[in-house]
């Protein structure tokens, strides 16, 4: 079945080539932690100018902190999210510079890699995916990123620019053969990271239930875990207070089926697990929740 | 090459990996319903690239075939269902 058309995420990312060149020259010249000034006033402009994101971080965290918040919370929530990207491009530089990382249940993530059939590092857009480079970097690991390449925009690309093998480690959805790059991948041992709380606009989706609302997951990655057998290990990088990033992994405790008829169950059950999973860390880091767009279509 | 093959009307191997495609992707239309030139992907059948990795291991497994991501050809390979079949039997090994 062809799923629910949805075009709300995928435009070009905010912020355009001038802007990130800018940010590149100050990052080199000045460095991270004195950059960080600059954060606020980055936030109010995000603020003012973009209504879609303030409306829909307050219906975000009118679900998450279960009262309503006002202009000072919706800053915090964007305040964070300016750090974030700050702080991405530092991990990409791969200096000295970048912000210190933290890894709890390393022992779950080498688990998976051990029984051989690579991992898919399912995440989502909490927290910073990119903290997860300086691990891989660390272990030596190839992890490659299965991503919608050509929506990102001039950011993605200065950002490149940055790390000359960040093009070759990203595998670009929506080829007809994207899936047998992936399989081919992990059949090497290598590391496939996602991000599953995103629905495409021809994909197919599942609806759980996620902070009291419904929302639509894709099925994708539940469906290329069992095609491949890869083992799915979850991965989420919140920045805590002390600025440092605690990369955490969480076993997938939901056993794949024998049969191809028990398939659709699978995804359900797989797809309310990882919602429940988001959910939780919601509700640990309220802050840290990045899908700045009508998540559970609360607006009008 | 039969150059004489009806375009709506399966040849008996078409068939074959017809019937083989709608049980392993668990397709809501009979393998007879395939029509052999209509595309597989987006608009055809609705299939996706997960369904491409599954049909790269069909052919794998039952034919010999090995279907490789930096085949160029791929597009045209997975176009349609007599495309991936010919393919097929032009680089079979087993089955």
């Amino acid at each position: 079945m062809p799923g629910t058309t949805d075009k709300r995420w995928i435009v070009p990312e905010r912020g355009n080539r001038f802007a990130m060149r800018l940010a590149l020259f100050l990052t080199r010249k000045i460095g991270r932690r004195r950059l960080e000034w600059l954060l606020g006033p980055i936030t109010l402009y995000f603020f003012l100018h973009n209504g879609s994101a303030r409306r829909a971080s307050r219906a975000y965290l009118r679900r998450v902190l279960q009262a309503p918040h006002g202009a000072v919370s919706i800053m915090r929530h964007m305040r964070s999210f300016a750090q974030i990207v700050l702080d991405r491009i530092f991990f990409l530089q791969n200096t000295k510079d970048m912000p210190p990382v933290r890894v709890v249940g390393r022992d779950r993530f080498l688990h998976a890699l051990a029984a051989g059939k690579g991992c898919l590092l399912l995440g989502a857009h909490i927290g910073s995916f990119e903290a997860l480079r300086a691990l891989g970097r660390e272990h030596a690991m190839t992890l490659r990123m299965l991503m919608y390449r050509s929506n990102l925009g001039g950011a993605t690309d200065v950002l490149e620019t940055l790390d000359p093998t960040y093009a070759q480690t990203i595998i670009p959805i929506g080829q007809v053969d994207t899936m047998l790059r992936v399989a081919e991948s992990l059949g090497r041992g290598e590391i496939v990271g996602m991000l599953g709380d995103r629905t495409p606009d021809t994909g197919r989706c599942v609806c759980v239930t996620m902070l009291g609302g419904e929302v639509q997951l894709p099925e994708g990655p539940f469906r290329l875990a069992l095609a491949t057998g890869a083992p799915i290990v979850l991965v989420n990088a919140v920045r805590a207070a002390d600025g440092v990033y605690d990369v955490s992994f969480d076993s997938f405790d939901v056993p794949y089926p024998s049969s191809r008829q028990e398939r659709g169950a699978f995804v359900q059950q797989a797809a309310e697990h990882y919602a429940k999973w988001m959910e939780g860390l919601c509700l640990r880091h309220p802050f840290s929740w990045f899908n700045f767009y009508d998540y559970w279509k609360d607006l009008p | 090459m039969n150059t004489t093959r009806s375009t709506t009307i399966q040849t008996p191997f078409e068939h074959e990996v017809a019937e083989r495609l709608v049980a392993a992707l668990q397709l809501e239309v009979t393998a007879e319903e395939i029509v052999p030139l209509a595309p597989l992907f987006g608009e055809g059948l609705g299939l996706d690239s997960i369904d491409a990795l599954e049909i790269a291991l069909l052919v794998g497994r039952d034919y010999g075939v090995t279907l490789r991501s930096e085949d160029p050809d791929n597009q045209e390979i997975f176009s349609s269902l007599r495309s991936l079949c010919a393919y097929v039997q032009a680089n079979r090994t087993a089955g």
